[in-house]
């Protein structure tokens, strides 16, 4: 150190950067998701914890999105990938409780709230926000019944 | 460029008498005054509508006129139903030429149907003028010939911009786009400086950009020219890449790469950095030119030795039977690797197709991040600060365990990290894209070579196996294969020269048009333009001063740079003073464009008309000050009419010492008139072209009656014969022996009057005549003789 400084002629300090995240790691985008989900892919704005799990892996890449529409289809391959559970996901469900934008009803399933309703509508009405992710949505709402989600789980497992 | 209006005439038709107001205007200051309610809006609506500008008052296509004028009149105590109705303004432009526009109001004609008589028709006897049709308010009145504010345009001297409209296409800047701001009628025009805009053309930024013409601002014609360049830019760029896509297709097809293009935007090329294209041979890349020049010498060295026995060549065909061999072998391994790079390559791109996808994807998702933060349901909450929403600490901005020491960039930051990413692996793409394209080339040259030296093979081992006396097939064949390749890669120069010359010329004109936009002023108000802004200010200034202006220190008042209205500390006035404020900065506003166009070359068209400009109980004083402020119009040939309802007795004082045309009107300014004008049913051709009476009426309307008044003003009652003769609409007799025939033969009559008047669109007439009713009007009078003398016929028979 004392050879920098000599050299440079000032003090010398070394500074950590900020490190860059992935944007689905933010705990907006996160939270925008879940409530969407909630709202989209939900009856009546409820879920079961591993429901939410599964939509959130699904929806972070174009081959997971894939492999569960090929699921809820029925046309699944026998090597397709496996679904993960993310921490980061139970993360934001405990910043999406703490925003009251969730809330916890019965043990493990989640209901959205009035306020992560009007949330979900605002994230709606930019049509230019999330395109894709919508898109995927409203592919999938009609067809993802816990039913469905129980089935993918344990075939799996 | 001037406007004046010389005359303003109102014609209302009832069943039993005529109604109209003709009213006359000088030069400078015109006070019109009426009581309320007595028909003085009706002037300047009228003055709106005859000249077809009621676009500017509203979207709607009613007629924006008063019940007196379409509805029903009031004479005394009697209301009467409105059959007919016109107005008609004489209007004179800065040249000295008058022109007089009659419109219909009521009538069974199209009402957006105008008629122009060349000359004064209200101040003076112009029966004999020529007239002509032209259509308002409809698809393309403003540019089509036959449009009737393309005629007004021409004769104001205007000519209108093109101006950008919100949804992206184009239109003119409608003249009713400029208008309001030289008649303000009083229903709401004096809400605002350019309280009546018409916003429904959707032109954008209409209010700006009608000032800018007005004042003929050089920001108008920058922004045009830039706009053209810009245009012009877009299409040769078009050009280039086009022309460069040829380029690369050409080298395709001889297996060469082009060097030294920049297929995506224009340039000139500098000596050093040529265009080459670069063909692969023998594992080197050399020019074309060059390689063509090479194979050219070879041929015509071949072509000049005879052609060899194969008995005295056949040792040497043999050792060059084996040396092609070799040749081959190696060939076929090295196209084997080459095979094997392209293939990796093609692999690596692929892998970079995917990052750069995953990327964009990323960019994609932190836009939407920040985008979800601005809004409003997620803006307030705690997350959104950085915030944990149950204990309100500090949280970093990641769902990653809280203990990880290191910071997360902002999405901000992470948008750039990301972006810079895709740069780099895009630029990494092209390169390797480019090289790929190349070893492609490679290879294919590398294929067509080892095609050729099987060919080799072949025809030297022929040779070997041919009778010694015969001519060497070999040599034959290199021959041929020599003059086709060389012709093929002349015409292949030549076609490639071409392209490149008409590049070249693209590139100049490029070169050119840049810069042209290079030395377009950039700011966009230029110094000729700050002296007429700031002359305005001046006058502007010195005008709310007169006027008495209260609420705010006259002299912080600046006109916007931004859009051409005053403002004070920045903002536009209206938020700043009280309503009688507002009226005198309008006045000063509207008023200080006249005087500015006194001074400096403007399209303003000196003239003013307020509607009751005294709204809002402005003080005595200041109207006062307005008059003899705008008194000064008539010394620059300009016209200000002012219309108010004050009470003489008020009124009179205030003007004490203005020089101006006083009209005072008592009681309905639409009344009676006599009848002597009013058109019966046995006036002459001449008398019916009289405007007076008739200006509800178009020319082939005119004709068709007097042809038919004519007509039966000519008959000759033959009784011996029962016949009853008469001269038609062309000279020709005809010969009526029933009232049926009579009554068909005049229709005709009519028809043919009317057709050969009336404007025809596309081979057909705009309007159809209604002869019945022409005829049936006209026969009137005579009816009852002509019944009398076909009946006794009727009895005979």
């Amino acid at each position: 150190m004392k050879h920098l400084e000599d050299l440079t002629g000032a003090p010398f300090r070394f500074a950590a950067r900020p490190i860059a995240i992935p944007p689905d790691l933010r705990p907006l985008w996160r939270l925008t998701i879940l409530v969407l989900f909630l709202q989209r892919c939900c009856r009546q704005g409820k879920s079961s914890l591993k429901k939410l799990h599964v939509l959130n892996w699904a929806i972070r890449h174009p081959a997971s999105r894939q492999t569960l529409l090929d699921v809820l289809e029925g046309r699944a391959r026998p090597d397709r990938a496996i679904v993960r559970f993310d921490p980061a996901f139970n993360r934001a469900l405990d910043l999406a409780k703490g925003e009251k934008l969730v809330e916890q009803v019965s043990g493990d399933r989640f209901q959205l709230t009035a306020k992560g309703q009007l949330v979900a509508e605002e994230a709606m009405k930019d049509e230019e926000c999330m395109t894709s992710e919508k898109w995927f949505m409203s592919q999938i709402a009609s067809q993802v019944t816990e039913a469905k989600i129980n089935k993918l789980l344990g075939a799996v497992s | 460029m001037r406007l004046r209006i010389r005359a303003i005439q109102l014609r209302v038709k009832t069943a039993s008498i005529l109604c109209g107001a003709d009213l006359h205007f000088d030069d400078g200051l015109v006070i019109l005054r009426a009581d309320n309610s007595s028909g003085k809006s009706t002037v300047v609506q009228s003055m709106i509508y005859a000249l077809g500008l009621e676009g500017m008052l509203s979207a709607s296509h009613n007629v924006p006129l008063p019940h007196v004028m379409t509805d029903s009149i009031d004479i005394g105590t009697e209301k009467m139903q409105v059959l007919e109705s016109g107005v008609a303004v004489e209007v004179e432009n800065a040249a000295g030429q008058i022109a007089t526009v009659f419109r219909p109001v009521k009538s069974t004609q199209n009402k957006n149907l105008v008629t122009v008589a060349d000359g004064s028709c209200l101040t003076a006897d112009g029966s004999l003028l020529k007239r002509v049709d032209y259509y308002v308010r409809e698809g393309g009145a403003a540019v089509n010939e036959r449009g009737f504010h393309h005629w007004f345009s021409k004769f104001l001297g205007w000519s209108l911009p093109k101006v950008g409209r919100i949804d992206g296409t184009e239109c003119p800047l409608y003249m009713e786009c400029l208008f309001p701001l030289m008649i303000i009628e009083q229903k709401r025009g004096w809400s605002a400086i350019q309280a009546r805009m018409p916003f429904h053309y959707r032109i954008r930024d209409v209010a700006k950009k009608s000032v800018e013409f007005l004042l003929a601002l050089d920001v108008y014609e920058l922004a045009m020219r830039r706009q053209k360049l810009k245009e012009e830019s877009v299409g040769l760029r078009s050009e280039w890449t086009r022309g460069a896509a040829r380029i690369a297709e050409i080298a395709r097809s001889i297996n060469a790469v082009v060097q030294n293009l920049d297929t995506n935007s224009p340039a000139i090329w500098s000596p050093e950095e040529l265009p080459v294209i670069l063909v692969s041979s023998d594992g080197n890349w050399l020019p074309f030119g060059e390689v063509v020049r090479g194979d050219f010498d070879a041929l015509r060295e071949l072509e000049e030795t005879e052609i060899p026995r194969v008995e005295r060549v056949a040792q040497e065909v043999e050792a060059a039977l084996h040396s092609t061999e070799n040749e081959l072998a190696e060939c076929d391994f090295a196209a084997a690797e080459l095979f094997n790079e392209v293939e990796n390559e093609r692999q690596q791109i692929g892998n970079l197709d995917e990052r750069l996808a995953a990327l964009e994807e990323d960019e994609r998702r932190n836009k939407d991040v920040m985008k979800l933060r601005r809004m409003g349901s997620v803006a307030t909450s705690e997350t959104a600060h950085g915030r944990c929403p149950t204990c309100h600490q500090q949280v970093s901005d990641a769902l990653l365990p809280q203990d990880e020491r290191r910071e997360p960039m902002t999405a901000e930051e992470n948008l750039k990290f990301i972006r810079s990413q895709i740069d780099t692996f895009s630029t990494i793409k092209e390169a390797a894209t480019a090289s790929l394209i190349a070893k492609q080339r490679h290879l294919d040259s590398m294929r067509l070579k080892v095609a050729e030296l099987r060919g080799r093979i072949r025809s030297l081992r022929q040779t070997l196996v041919t009778e010694g006396s015969q001519p060497s097939v070999e040599a034959i064949e290199q021959r041929l294969r020599f003059r086709d390749k060389v012709n093929n890669a002349r015409r292949v120069e030549e076609l490639i020269a071409t392209e490149f010359e008409a590049l070249r010329g693209v590139g100049l004109r490029w070169k050119r048009n840049q810069d042209a936009l290079a030395v377009l002023p950039k700011g966009d108000v230029t110094e000729r333009d700050q002296q007429k802004l700031r002359r305005l200010r001046e006058i502007f200034v010195g005008e709310v001063q007169q006027f008495g202006l209260r609420s705010v220190e006259p002299a912080s008042l600046r006109i916007s740079e931004e859009n051409y209205r005053p403002e004070h500390d920045g903002f536009d006035l209206e938020f700043d003073i009280s309503a009688s404020d507002m009226i005198r900065t309008i006045w000063a506003y509207l008023n200080g464009l006249l005087e500015l166009s006194r001074e400096f070359s403007t399209n303003h068209l000196g003239l003013l008309v307020l509607d009751e400009p005294k709204q809002q109980e402005t003080n005595r004083v200041s109207f006062r000050e307005l008059f003899r402020r705008v008194e000064s119009a008539r010394n620059h040939k300009q016209q200000v009419i002012i219309a108010t309802s004050e009470d003489e007795s008020t009124l009179l004082p205030l003007l004490a010492g203005v020089t101006h045309q006083y009209i005072s009107c008592v009681g309905q300014i639409v009344q009676p008139l006599p009848v002597e004008p009013q058109p019966n049913l046995h006036v002459s051709q001449d008398t019916a072209v009289d405007d007076e009476g008739d200006e509800g009426e178009m020319i082939w309307e005119e004709r068709a009656r007097s042809a038919v008044e004519q007509a039966l003003e000519s008959m000759d009652f033959d009784a011996e014969n029962h016949v009853i003769r008469f001269t038609g609409f062309n000279e020709e007799t005809l010969v009526a022996d029933s009232r049926e025939k009579l009554g068909r033969l005049l229709r005709s009559v009519a028809s043919d009057a009317w057709y050969a008047y009336v404007p025809f669109d596309g081979g057909e007439a705009v309007f159809d005549c209604d002869e019945s009713s022409i005829v049936e009007d006209a026969i009137g009078p005579f009816e009852r003789r002509i019944e009398e003398f076909f009946l006794p016929s009727n009895d005979e028979e």
